[in-house]
């Protein structure tokens, strides 16, 4: 492999030239420009990355908080109690509501949306299509930095008075219009809208960026079925985001002005919370749910499918295989995308509706299990009989697959409307989106964080250590949340501040116990990612260009690529997934690879 | 912005370990790339129209929500009701179609290097979409004028004559500054009055005693808002310009709360629609002052089109409010 080595002493000297050379003069203006207000997509990727870490840091002590309740009710929270020391560090009712509101509006907007598309959409696209930056690197910086408003206004929500936004991170009328409703519901519900436009302004800057980039700067030779599984999701991923998002920003606007102009537009007539009685009436509570699920179902494959991309490219190359049905993985993303927009009802089966609509829902809804079963079965078929590499990056990625399997089954039950309506709002729901979201998302980025960090920081991270942080966590996060499914099917609810004055759910807080044990447990286990993270930054060893021996463009990129990412141009001559070629002495043919003998003789006598 | 990047820098540009060397004199920036663009376009040009796309699922959100709000409500006010006036509205629509017409001259006249006569057509592009705002402006506050506000507190319209609204009148009666011009009115002398206010004050004395009449019944109630602003029927709306005149119209001072069934939420969503359509043609307009400070030749007419496709879906827009706002 004279290639890879030749790359290896290469890239050292790179690692020295990718810094731009310090000017003595202005060392402060040159650190804001190179790594605070940089239009680099790889620095503002990173970026992205560590902004989104440090918030998965917030959302995962949120999430201790509600389990702490959920376990041992009224009990006084350790540590944590101290902070919002009420009576002594027990939490109140409404205290509780904001807490999951809060972990959930953190993880899916601070964390999982922005680390998908905002840090790896942005180190990748360029990257692995061979262009030297995005198509617009300001437009792209200032996505990064409209997502500070919104971190902001986040973050000071938890210490306005009433505190932060508590009526669920659906946010629904007429609990979040009506201020009196609860202590959250007034300037932390404000902050929370201001927040999520914001939030909204980052995606859609970012997603036409992507596309145009995409669309316009793939290397010579990268037709669009050459692109790897990765760029193919960010691209679908983009058009929803791009189609979805500005519905919710309309619909946050219009609640924003129901909350402080006074109209009416999702609030009854004569609507009376907490003995109160809202002053403007006539709208239409269930129209924001439509618009608010309109986005917000989309999304939820915004959360998925650049996971299904990178877990894709990670498993080919671990496989040692080619991917299993290139254009059929191609199509069923695009079959999910397409259908995503269309199922937004299946969230509103119990909110009042025509059950003629509600059927709609329902089998349109079944209906993207066909594409998920497409791509389930294409990932066996890819590591079905191949050489497999158990690295960390393949363990999480196989561990994507497999409990994507269960997330998705479960979602099959609730796509059907009579099981939806028993299984509403229990834990069941809880255990489905957390199977798909963290279990199959968080993993994904695991995947993707231990596979492409060598070519963010130069260096591998530690492969030991990596395969404890993934043991543990799979056994934990296995722990916290398959056990959902069973309080869910005996109907404990979710959202309640505390299921046991129902006498029949006593006998659940054992296994509450234990549930919030794993969890500790599973927060308690990413210390070791994190040390493993910094160590790995500066003490790994020398990664190369290619430490995988992977085949698409941004491994013949030196690690780290320097401004402009190539020192060459690439040219494209086959697909990113061709490994073990039968009669190639290699075992991967990189996509820069020019064509061989063999493939220049048949070339030669095809055309004639 | 490498969008036409020229060359590949080297013949044999399959050999990248060996291709690094020779490109020290680029620092440690790499080679211009070039790239198999997808789409025939300019990146400007498609980024444009992405974005144009993610703003029409914007307006379809706000459409949509006016659709549903509007034909989800028990009643809706007719144009005449809340004194919207199709003349102006056509004027408006007629102003903002010629300045998409004068965009696409500037566009032609730059592309033909014309750049004076660019200007011209550019800054009468700017002048019809002031105009178009002045118009809205002026729309607007004949909306203040009546009391219909987007927003709670200051609005005075309410939904139908029950006890709040009688109440509202009768603390409207209540407030000294009205206390005082009341008795003024009272005072003056017939023969300053015009005919028409001389039987408006009389009216209005009617009204007051029903205001504070103990036995006040709830058909005094719908009486009163009559008088205060009469809701003409089809038929009449042909007279005094679109809608007929009550107690506020001849004594504008008056101010009392009106009933426009349906009233808020029209209100609501109609200044939201128009609202954010104001936006951007403000945005719009920003954007031609800015390139009016350049020189608007061949080299800007990539940036002339791309804010002529923006001006043209903000035009779009309006063809679609005006009918549904104005003419349904």
């Amino acid at each position: 492999m004279s290639t890879a080595t030749a790359s290896t002493t290469l890239s050292t000297d790179r690692v020295g030239q990718s810094l731009p050379p310090a000017r003595k003069a202005r060392p402060v203006a040159e650190f804001l420009s190179t790594y605070v207000f940089s239009k680099d997509h790889k620095v503002i990727g990173l970026q992205f990355l560590f902004s989104t870490l440090l918030w998965f840091l917030v959302g995962g002590l949120l999430a201790l908080a509600v389990r702490w309740q959920v376990a041992w009710p009224w009990s006084d929270v350790p540590v944590l109690g101290k902070l919002f020391a009420q009576q002594g560090g027990q939490m109140a009712p409404e205290f509780y509501t904001m807490l999951f509101t809060m972990h959930a509006t953190v993880m899916i907007f601070l964390v999982i949306i922005p680390i998908l598309a905002g840090a790896f959409g942005n180190f990748l696209i360029p990257l692995m299509i061979g262009a030297d930056d995005m198509a617009f690197p300001t437009l792209n910086m200032l996505s990064y930095w409209f997502m500070w408003p919104a971190f902001f206004a986040f973050g000071a929500s938890f210490f306005v008075e009433g505190g932060a936004a508590s009526s669920g991170w659906t946010s629904y009328p007429p609990l979040s219009t009506n201020v009196a409703s609860s202590p959250g519901a007034g300037m932390g519900q404000t902050l929370w809208l201001v927040g999520l436009t914001l939030v909204g302004v980052s995606s859609m800057l970012g997603s036409v960026n992507y596309m145009t980039t995409i669309i316009l700067m793939r290397a010579p030779g990268m037709t669009m079925f050459r692109l790897p599984m990765t760029i193919w999701a960010m691209f679908i991923t983009a058009i929803l985001q791009a189609f979805a998002l500005p519905v919710l920003t309309a619909a946050g606007f219009m609640q924003l002005t129901d909350r402080t102009l006074g109209t009416g537009f999702f609030s009854p007539e004569g609507n009376i919370v907490n003995n109160a009685m809202q002053a403007t009436g006539g709208g239409q509570p269930l129209l924001w749910q439509h618009l608010f699920w309109f986005y917000s179902h989309p999304a939820v494959y915004i959360m998925i499918l650049p996971a299904m991309g990178m877990v894709s490219d990670i498993m080919t190359t671990f496989a040692r295989k080619p991917l299993f049905g290139y254009r059929p993985m191609v199509y069923s993303i695009a079959g999910i995308a397409g259908l995503g927009f269309i199922v937004w009802g299946h969230h509103m089966f119990i909110s009042g509706m025509n059950p003629a609509l509600g059927i709609t829902f329902m089998v349109s809804t079944m209906m993207i299990a066909l594409p998920s079963a497409v791509k389930t079965f294409n990932w066996l078929g890819t590591i079905w009989g191949g050489r497999i590499q158990f690295t960390t990056a393949m363990l999480f990625a196989l561990s994507f697959v497999s409990m994507f399997i269960i997330g998705g089954l479960s979602g099959i039950f609730m796509a059907a409307t009579p099981v939806d309506i028993f299984i509403h709002d229990t834990y069941f729901i809880v255990a489905h989106f957390h199977y798909v979201l963290f279990a199959g998302t968080a993993m994904g980025v695991w995947a993707g964080i231990y596979y492409w960090f060598p070519k963010m920081f130069g260096r591998t991270m530690n492969e030991f250590w990596g395969k404890v942080h993934f043991f543990l966590t799979f056994i934990f996060l296995n722990g916290t949340f398959f056990t959902m499914h069973i309080l869910g099917a005996v109907g404990f609810p979710r959202r309640l501040a505390d299921a046991y004055h129902y006498e029949t759910f006593h006998h659940l807080q054992p296994l509450n116990a234990f549930m919030t044990y794993c969890a500790i447990g599973m927060v308690a286990t990413q210390i070791i990612f994190a040390i493993n993270f910094f160590w790995s930054m500066f003490n790994g060893p020398i990664a190369g260009r290619n430490p995988w021996n992977a085949n698409t463009l941004e491994w013949t990129a030196p690690s780290p690529p320097g401004h402009g990412n190539f020192d060459f141009q690439p040219v494209v001559y086959r697909g990113p997934y061709e490994y073990s070629v039968p009669g190639v002495e290699k075992d991967h043919l990189m996509q820069t690879d020019p064509p061989n003998a063999a493939e220049a003789a048949a070339a030669a006598a095809a055309h004639g | 912005m490498n969008a036409t990047a020229s060359a590949i820098p080297h013949d044999d540009h399959h050999d990248h370990g060996g291709a690094h060397d020779s490109h020290g004199d680029h620092g440690h920036h790499g080679p211009v790339l070039q790239y198999q663009p997808g789409l025939p376009l300019t990146r400007g040009k498609l980024i444009m129209w992405l974005f144009l796309s993610t703003e029409i699922m914007f307006f379809a959100a706000l459409l949509g929500s006016y659709v549903v709000l509007r034909f989800g409500a028990p009643v809706w006010p007719k144009p005449h009701h809340v004194h919207l006036s199709e003349p102006i509205g056509a004027f408006n629509t007629f102003v903002l179609i010629c300045s998409s017409v004068t965009i696409v001259l500037a566009l032609e006249a730059a592309k033909a290097n014309k750049q004076s006569l660019a200007k011209l057509w550019m800054v009468l592009t700017l002048v019809l979409g002031v105009l178009f705002l002045g118009v809205k402006g002026y729309e607007y506050s004949a909306k203040f004028s009546h009391g219909i506000y987007p927003w709670s507190p200051r609005s005075r319209v309410f939904e139908k004559p029950d006890l709040y609204y009688g109440s509202a009148v009768r603390a409207r009666l209540g407030e000294p500054e009205i206390i005082d011009r009341l008795k003024a009115l009272d005072e003056t002398a017939e023969t300053e009055l015009s005919a028409e206010q001389v039987s408006a004050r009389r009216r209005l004395q009617q009204v007051r005693q029903m205001v504070v009449s103990p036995d006040q019944q709830p058909f005094d109630l719908a009486v009163i808002a009559d008088q205060v602003m009469p809701l003409p029927t089809e038929a009449a709306a042909g007279e005094h310009g679109g809608h007929a005149m009550g107690l506020n119209d001849i004594f504008p001072w008056l101010k009392l709360p009106a009933v426009i069934p349906g009233g808020t939420m029209w209100a609501s969503t109609y200044f939201l629609l128009t609202g954010f359509h104001a936006i951007h043609v403000l945005v719009g307009l920003i954007v031609f002052a800015i390139l009016l400070m350049y020189r608007l030749g061949p080299k800007r007419a990539g940036m002339i089109e791309n804010a002529g496709l923006y001006w043209h879906f903000v035009d779009l827009v309006w063809i679609f409010l005006f009918p549904l706002l104005y003419l349904f």
